[in-house]
C-alpha cells in the first residue's frame, strides 16, 4: 500500500513514515505544496495524509486538484488548526477523515486502516489476525470460526489493537481513542476492558495476544 | 450624591438666603418710605395748624376724621418736645396702629400740646400686601429654579449619561463600535473623543491578544505533535526497561495535559471570535443521556450515584458548543466529586441543573469563571479553563450560568431562555 505524507514539518513526516513502514505500507513524503502536486500527478496512492497549512499553498487546493483529476485516493487531513470550518470544508472537498494535531501515531494508523478498508471494497471489510476474523461491516468477531460477543468498547479496542499489531500502544493513546479528549479522572479501568477482551478471546480458544508493557501500554502480538 | 442634587442644594440655599435678606431690607425700606410719607402728611397738618394760629391767634377747632385727628391739650407746666411716634390707639373696640406728631404751641399765652394722629392701618395693610406678593414671587422663583434645574440638568447631562450607558455595556470582544451621541457641548464632545480613543485601544489590544493566543496555540500544535510521535516511536524500542518506561509515562501524561490546555485555549479564542454562529434545535434530554453513557465508566470507577429528573426539552444552540458545554459540566461534576459521591441532574424546559458532592468547599463566586481559577484545595488535574469555557459558551449562546453551594452540593444551573 502506497501512502503519501504531505507535511511541511519534516520530523513529523519522518516519524509518521517510520511508524507506518511495516508490512506492506510504503511511504513517500512531500513537504511543500508544489512537490505534493507533482507527486499526486505522477503517482497513484492508496492514501494521502494532508496537512492544510503548507509552504507554497493551501492543502485544500490539493484536494480540489485531486477531485478535478478524478483521483480515488483516500485523503486524511492532519491539521494543527482543528477548526470546524476547515474540517467541514475538507470533508466537503472529498477528504475522508480529519485528525487534529497533536495525535498519537497509533490513532493515525487506525484511521488510515479504516480509511483503506472503506476505500477498497474487494473483501477488505474483513480483518484477519491468526485465528481472529473481524467483519468490520457487521461488526462481528469470530475466533477459530466461533463467534465472540464483544461489548462496543471491547470491539473498538480489538480493532485498534489489530490496526497497530506488533506495536506498543500507550495507555494514553488507548484512552483517547475510546473516550476522546474529555476524561474526568484516571482511566485505570482500561485494564478491566483489556482483561475482559483477553478472557473472551481465550475462551474462544485463541492464544493470548495482548502483552502488557511495564504498565505503560500494551502490545498486540503473536 | 448626584451632581444635580448637590448643585440644587447650593443654589437653592443661596437663593433662599438672598431672598430672605432682601425681603428684610425690602420690608424696612418700604416701611421707612411709607412712614416717611405719613410723617410728611403730619408735617403739612402741623404747618396748617401753625398757619392758622399765626393768622387767627387762636387754636383751630380740633378735628376728628376717620383717619386723621387733631387734638389740643393744655399743657400745664409740662414741657413737650416735638416728636413723631408710632402708637396703638384704642378705637372702636380694637387697637389700631397710629402715627402721631406731638408738638407744643402757644396760643393766648397758654401752652398747648398738639397731637396730630393719622391711621397707620393702611400703611400696615400695604406693607403686608407687598410682603405677601414678594413671598409669593420667592416661592414661585424657587419652584421654577428647581424645575428648570431638573429639566435642564437632565437635558444637559443626557450626552454624558448616554456615554456612561455605552461604557457600562462596553465589550472588547463585540464587533460593533461604541454608539456615542453627538453633542454640541464641548466638554462632553471631548469626553466622547477620549472614550472613543480608549475603547479603540482596548479593542485593538484585545484583538492582538486574541490573535496572539490563537496563533500561539496553533504554533504549539505541531511541536506537540512531533513530541507525541517521537514518544510513540520511542516506546517501540524493546531495550527500554521498566524504570525508563515509567519516566516516559510521565512525559506522556504531561504531554496530554499540555495538549488539552492548548486545545482549551484554542476553543476559548474561537468562541470569542464567534466562529460558531450556526444554531439549530438540539434535543437536550437525548444529549444528556448520551453524555451519561460517554462518562459511564468514570462514574462507575468513583462509585458515584446519579439521580436524574430528565424531561424532554429542546434548546437552540450551536451543536459543537453545546456538546462542549455539557462535556465540561459533566467532567467537572465527576472530576471534583468524591468517592461514593452523588450527582443530581435536572432537566426542565429551559433549564438544566447539575449538582455534585465534593470534598471541596464552596467555590469563590467572584472568580469561578476566571481563566485558570482553581479552588485552593484542588488536587485534581483540571486545567482551570473548563468553567471559563462554560461561561463563554453561555455568553455567546444567550444562556445564563449560575453557581451556588447548598447542603454540601456544588450546583450549576444553565438557563436557556435569555
Amino acid at each position: 500500500l502506497k501512502i503519501l505524507i504531505i507535511e511541511d514539518e519534516k520530523i513529523l513526516g519522518e516519524s509518521i513514515a517510520t511508524y507506518l513502514k511495516e508490512e506492506n505500507y510504503t511511504c513517500e513524503i512531500a513537504s511543500d505544496f508544489n512537490s505534493a502536486l507533482y507527486k499526486i500527478d505522477e503517482h497513484e496512492y492508496d492514501c494521502i495524509l494532508l496537512d492544510i497549512t503548507l509552504p507554497g499553498g493551501n492543502g485544500l487546493d490539493i484536494l480540489k486538484e485531486l477531485k478535478a483529476n478524478n483521483k480515488m485516493e483516500g485523503v486524511l487531513i492532519i491539521s494543527a488548526k482543528n477548526s470546524v470550518s476547515d474540517k467541514i470544508a475538507g470533508l466537503n472537498l472529498g477528504a475522508d477523515d480529519y485528525l487534529a494535531k497533536p495525535f498519537h501515531l497509533s490513532e493515525l494508523k487506525a484511521r488510515i486502516a479504516a480509511l483503506i478498508r472503506r476505500k477498497n471494497f474487494e473483501g477488505s471489510i474483513y480483518i484477519k489476525f491468526n485465528g481472529i476474523n473481524i467483519d468490520t461491516q457487521a461488526k462481528r468477531v469470530t475466533v477459530n470460526d466461533r463467534e465472540v460477543e464483544l461489548t462496543k468498547k471491547e470491539y473498538e479496542l480489538l480493532l485498534y489493537f489489530i490496526s497497530n499489531k506488533r506495536r506498543v500502544i500507550s495507555k494514553n493513546a488507548i484512552a483517547e481513542h475510546l473516550w476522546g479528549d474529555e476524561m474526568p479522572g484516571n482511566y485505570d479501568f482500561i485494564y478491566t476492558h483489556i482483561k475482559n477482551l483477553r478472557k473472551k478471546l481465550a475462551e474462544a480458544g485463541d492464544a493470548d495476544y495482548i502483552k502488557s508493557i511495564y504498565g505503560m501500554g500494551y502490545k498486540f502480538t503473536d | 450624591m448626584k451632581l444635580a442634587t448637590k448643585y440644587n442644594r447650593v443654589s437653592i440655599t443661596a437663593t433662599i438666603l438672598v431672598v430672605l435678606v432682601s425681603s428684610f431690607c425690602y420690608y424696612f425700606i418700604i416701611r421707612y418710605a411709607l412712614i416717611n410719607q405719613l410723617d410728611d402728611d403730619l408735617k403739612i397738618e402741623e404747618q396748617e395748624v401753625m398757619d392758622y394760629l399765626q393768622v387767627h391767634h387762636v387754636l383751630p377747632h380740633p378735628s376728628n376724621y376717620k383717619d386723621q385727628q387733631v387734638l389740643f391739650q393744655p399743657l400745664n407746666n409740662n414741657i413737650v418736645k416735638r416728636q413723631f411716634s408710632s402708637v396703638y390707639k384704642y378705637d372702636n373696640g380694637e387697637n389700631a396702629p397710629v402715627r402721631q406728631l406731638v408738638f407744643p404751641v402757644t396760643a393766648d399765652g397758654k401752652n398747648y400740646e398738639v397731637i396730630i394722629s393719622k391711621s397707620q392701618q393702611e400703611t400696615e395693610t400695604l406693607i403686608q400686601l407687598v410682603l405677601l406678593i414678594t413671598s409669593g414671587i420667592v416661592i414661585l422663583l424657587v419652584l421654577m429654579l428647581l424645575i428648570i434645574n431638573r429639566v435642564l440638568f437632565k437635558k444637559l447631562w443626557y450626552p454624558f449619561n448616554s456615554t456612561l450607558r455605552e461604557l457600562k455595556q462596553f465589550n472588547p470582544s463585540a464587533k460593533n463600535d461604541l454608539a456615542l451621541q453627538n453633542t454640541s457641548i464641548n466638554e462632553f464632545a471631548e469626553l466622547n473623543q477620549a472614550v472613543k480613543i480608549m475603547a479603540n485601544r482596548v479593542k485593538r489590544d484585545y484583538d492582538a491578544l486574541k490573535i496572539f493566543t490563537e496563533n500561539a496555540s496553533h504554533e504549539m500544535q505541531t511541536p506537540l505533535a512531533i513530541i507525541n510521535s517521537k514518544l510513540d516511536i520511542l516506546i517501540q524500542d524493546e531495550t527500554i526497561n521498566a524504570h525508563q518506561m515509567r519516566q516516559l509515562q510521565v512525559i506522556y501524561d504531561t504531554l496530554s495535559k499540555l495538549s488539552r490546555l492548548v486545545q482549551s485555549l484554542l476553543i476559548l479564542t474561537k468562541i470569542e471570535n464567534q466562529q460558531f454562529n450556526e444554531t439549530e434545535d438540539i434535543q437536550l434530554d437525548t444529549l444528556i443521556q448520551s453524555k451519561l453513557q460517554q462518562f459511564e465508566e468514570f462514574v462507575q470507577s468513583k462509585n458515584l450515584t446519579i439521580n436524574t429528573d430528565i424531561n424532554p426539552s429542546f434548546i437552540q444552540g450551536n451543536k459543537y458548543l453545546v456538546d462542549i458545554l455539557f462535556s465540561n459540566l459533566f467532567t467537572n461534576a465527576i472530576r471534583y466529586n468524591k468517592q461514593n459521591g452523588t450527582i443530581l441532574i435536572n432537566v426542565n424546559s429551559g433549564q438544566f441543573i447539575i449538582s455534585n458532592s465534593s470534598n471541596l468547599h464552596e467555590l469563590d463566586q467572584q472568580n469561578i469563571f476566571q481563566r485558570f481559577y482553581r479552588h485552593s484545595d484542588t488536587k485534581e488535574e483540571g486545567n482551570g479553563l473548563g468553567l471559563s469555557i462554560i461561561k463563554q459558551i453561555c455568553d455567546v449562546s444567550g444562556y445564563t450560568v449560575s453557581y451556588k453551594y447548598q447542603n454540601g452540593l456544588h450546583i450549576f444551573s444553565i438557563n436557556f431562555q435569555a
